[in-house]
């Protein structure tokens, strides 16, 4: 879908007009979406922490050099690599990808990177989320730092689905950090000696001043339990015979799609993942276990969405990538380049993006990394840009940006 | 030392930061032994009886890693029991043990050292990991506390340098000892630094037959190695991997990244460089004297003040098991116990054993609130528990509100303002526990204590 600038003027004279009217901007900002048959552009970054392999991700099956840095757990079209376009391929435990690449859905750039990203887990995930890479003095979120600029300051707007918050969500933006939308209230006694709402009112009460984090976290889940309880959207089965996978990334997906179904406002949500990435020792098995479920629950999602897959982009992003050849333990180490998955309408999907560096020892990055091409913060910019963002430049802090990646507009 | 005057907020603040918080009977002890006594005995833990009996019905935690292999290894999923077993000695000893900061130091440092035990064969080793390899070392030497992880199945396992060799060298272990474990990120390391640890330390793996730590020389590289400017003579053996524990246990970055995470732990989530600057120096002076190091940071005025500010979030852990020790629970079934537990930890975002990185869960309290997620599940656990609804535990709240009317909200306000908040209990809190009225067979005063643990005051330690 071409990016439409017209939209973009129309709903943000909407956010201002709000302001007037006394009217939550999000609200009207849907109902104007909705009166022009189009809903709000939604963008999704789903976190995989660990460190991901790309080269078994996407796998290079015709680069010369691939079998011989991986002599055992290097992959072959003969494994069951679904074959992309004649050089690159997927890893089998994601073969369900293939239709929505074929649809023109998705695409992959297998050396997303950035030159100050840390070997460290810690440090790499905390400068992708603050997108700030080597500036330990940026505390804040890239994702808030968009949210900031949509009009309107609803809890809805940002949300990640994770256990503990994740730094892209904090800053100045409020962000609602859940994992189960269809438990959220407060439960107090049973039976006969139930007293929820009594207990409801009275915390709520508990929490109505003060300014330390504690109070203004209570206020936020009251006004998250109000969101949710007067939303009854927020809670519908997925469409179109979508079956989601259990574990993290399926019920993370799940509840993404009934957040951009239930038209509330939600502009950005955060996916948080850990599984078994880091993959040290026994990579095969542990891919073997955890692509197949990432898979299915990417296509759950396109399947539930059905025409709002066009509003709609998600990234699949990792600190970052692994060492080329192989190591002592049937595992690769921490690397440098790493691969991005992107779907969604807007995507320009059938295509596996950038330009190849390649595996011979002298193109490697410390003789011993794929090299990365496009800089994370670029494709994030271009995320933001697709977004409706004006003004890029807060979104990632001292930086000249590159030309724009291309993979989606 | 300089303690401040000594009534029962202090004594409050001592058990919250120094343990997990006041049992019903806690303020009324520290203030009758006094403060100070009471803080040595801290220091010097005696032996505890009666927490023996509570985990003697425990067997596993006795087994053997080998013994653990042969009972549990022809079914992976049995291993599981043995598991939770070691949670529930996790919980019984946390809720009940006289020797709280040695609890909270175990904790504090298996997450320093932290393994998951998601990973096989670590998890083999999980419970001797936590008994033997980490508690006996925690108020002792840390290099003694380093030698030992070291040298154990658990941390070679989960950080894979059992399956280095100088054949095949795998870095993990190298690169997490300085960052995770000694250094620090930005302690003054490099890359090649991390390659020439690795080499030193091949050859350090496991025996799986026998269930133990082993050195196979066969798998070390007998090269030369150059590490942070220091050079390894060729054929030490495993003395090279000794003696790169002595050289980062003495550097000067070890004893302020240790003493920095000390204070972050102890004293706030952005101690003062003055409070840092003590722990290191202490540590350096003590030669890594872990006692020595706490008794530093419990002796400088930034830690007392504390007790008169707005408090350090708690993690889950620590809310939990503050809640249960506020109000008297005792523990019954440590299985039914834990199983309720571990989905409640998990909605909070911390299941035990169950940080996957290296890095383990953060120390910040302001990485666990604001999050409205894990906040609404802190307030639901503590109005179960009131409710008695929670698995596994006696709640008997009569042991809290001592001779009051469970009938009488005022009055069981005041004991809970007395016994659990060292009389800080806010007046708005207050009021609110006050105004409740019984709800079918649930009597008012077991309302007042779950609205009290529910508050904003009990989220701060």
């Amino acid at each position: 879908m071409p990016f439409d600038p017209s939209r973009r003027i129309f709903l943000k004279g909407a956010g201002v007009a709000a302001v007037g009217l006394g009217i939550a901007p999000s609200a009207l900002l849907t109902r104007a979406a909705e009166a022009a048959g189009v809903g709000s552009r939604i963008l999704v970054q789903v976190f995989l922490r660990g460190g991901v392999d790309g080269l078994n991700l996407c796998v290079p099956h015709g680069d010369g050099s691939y079998y011989g840095l991986r002599p055992t757990i290097g992959l072959r079209l003969a494994d069951g690599v679904r074959d992309l376009d004649g050089f690159f391929g997927l890893h089998p435990g994601l073969a369900a990808l293939r239709d929505l690449y074929s649809e023109g859905l998705l695409a992959l750039h297998p050396t997303v990177g950035n030159a100050q990203l840390s070997r460290s887990h810690f440090d790499a995930q905390d400068f992708m989320d603050s997108a700030a890479p080597g500036d330990k003095s940026v505390h804040d979120g890239w994702l808030d730092r968009v949210a900031r600029q949509i009009p309107g300051e609803d809890v809805m707007q940002l949300v990640a689905l994770a256990s503990r918050t994740p730094r892209a969500v904090l800053g100045a933006h409020p962000e609602l950090v859940l994992q189960d939308l269809a438990t959220f209230a407060v439960r107090a006694g049973t039976g006969g000696a139930t007293w929820s709402a009594e207990a409801d009112q009275l915390l709520r009460g508990m929490h109505a001043s003060g300014s330390t984090p504690v109070f203004e976290s209570g206020r936020a889940v009251f006004s998250a339990i109000d969101r949710i309880r007067t939303t009854p959207a927020l809670l519908a089965a997925p469409g179109n015979g979508a079956v989601y996978p259990g574990g993290t990334v399926g019920s993370g997906l799940r509840q993404a799609a009934q957040l951009i179904k239930a038209d509330i406002g939600t502009r950005c949500i955060y996916v948080n993942v850990p599984g078994s990435f880091d993959t040290h020792a026994n990579q095969l098995a542990a891919n073997n276990s955890e692509y197949p479920s990432l898979a299915s629950a990417l296509v759950a999602f396109r399947r539930d969405l059905g025409t709002r897959i066009d509003d709609v982009l998600l990234m699949v992003t990792t600190e970052f990538g692994r060492t080329a050849a192989q190591n002592g333990s049937q595992g690769t180490d921490h690397g440098f380049a790493h691969c991005g998955l992107f779907l969604g309408g807007s995507v320009r999907g059938g295509r596996v993006h950038g330009t190849w560096p390649g595996l011979s020892s002298g193109a490697l990055n410390e003789g011993r990394d794929l090299r990365y091409t496009v800089d994370f913060r670029d494709v994030f910019l271009s995320a933001a840009r697709w977004l409706g963002v004006a003004d890029l430049s807060q979104v990632v802090p001292r930086y000249t940006a590159a030309a724009d990646p291309g993979l989606f507009g | 030392m300089t303690p401040p005057p000594v009534g029962p907020r202090v004594a409050r603040f001592a058990l919250d930061r120094l343990g997990y918080g006041p049992r019903p009977d806690s303020i009324d002890e520290v203030l009758g032994r006094g403060l100070e006594r009471w803080i040595e005995d801290q220091l010097a833990p005696a032996p505890d009886g009666s927490l023996d009996t509570r985990l003697r019905p425990l067997s596993s935690l006795s087994y053997s890693i080998a013994e653990t292999l042969a009972r549990y290894d022809a079914d992976q999923r049995t291993i599981g029991l043995a598991l939770q077993e070691l949670r529930s000695a996790h919980f019984i000893r946390a809720v009940h043990s006289r020797n709280q900061l040695e609890e909270v130091l175990t904790d504090f440092w298996f997450n320093h050292f932290n393994v998951y035990e998601g990973d096989s064969p670590t998890r083999y080793g999980l419970a001797r990991y936590e008994m033997d390899v980490i508690r006996p070392h925690v108020l002792g030497k840390f290099r003694d506390l380093l030698g030992a992880v070291a040298n154990s199945w658990a941390m070679m396992s989960y950080l894979d340098n059992y399956l280095s060799s100088a054949r095949a060298i795998n870095e993990n272990y190298a690169r997490e000892l300085m960052e995770l474990h000694t250094l620090g990120v930005d302690g003054g390391y490099t890359q090649a630094d991390v390659q020439e640890v690795a080499r030193a330390f091949t050859g350090w793996g496991i025996d799986q037959r026998a269930g133990a730590f082993t050195f196979r020389a066969g798998n070390h590289d007998q090269g030369a190695k150059t590490i942070l400017g220091q050079r390894l003579p060729a054929n030490q053996g495993k003395k090279d991997g000794e003696d790169v524990l002595d050289l980062l246990a003495r550097h000067p970055s070890t004893a302020r990244f240790i003493s920095t995470k000390l204070c972050r732990r102890f004293v706030s989530d952005a101690p003062s460089e003055a409070v840092v600057a003590r722990g290191a120096d202490a540590f350096t002076s003590s030669s890594g004297n872990l006692a020595e190091v706490m008794r530093a940071i419990i002796g400088t005025a930034d830690f007392w003040n504390e007790a008169f500010g707005a408090g350090k979030i708690k993690t889950p852990h620590e809310f939990v098991v503050s809640a249960l020790r506020a109000i008297g629970a005792e523990v019954t079934s440590a299985r039914a116990f834990v199983e309720g537990r571990v989905s409640s930890l998990t909605s909070m975002g911390m299941p035990t054993y169950e940080a996957l990185d290296p890095t383990g869960w953060s120390d910040r309290g302001t990485d666990w609130l604001p999050n409205p997620g894990s906040h609404l599940a802190r307030m639901n656990f503590v109005l179960s528990l009131v409710s008695q609804t929670t698995e596994g535990v006696a709640v008997d709240l009569r042991t809290l509100i001592g001779g009051v009317d469970p009938g009488n909200a005022a009055a069981v306000t005041a004991a809970v303002d007395q016994r659990v908040f060292g009389g800080t209990l806010p007046e708005d809190v207050a009021r609110a526990c006050r105004s409740v009225g019984g709800t079918g067979s649930l009597p008012a005063g077991f309302k007042v204590v779950g609205l009290a643990l529910a508050s904003p005051a009990f989220q701060a330690r």
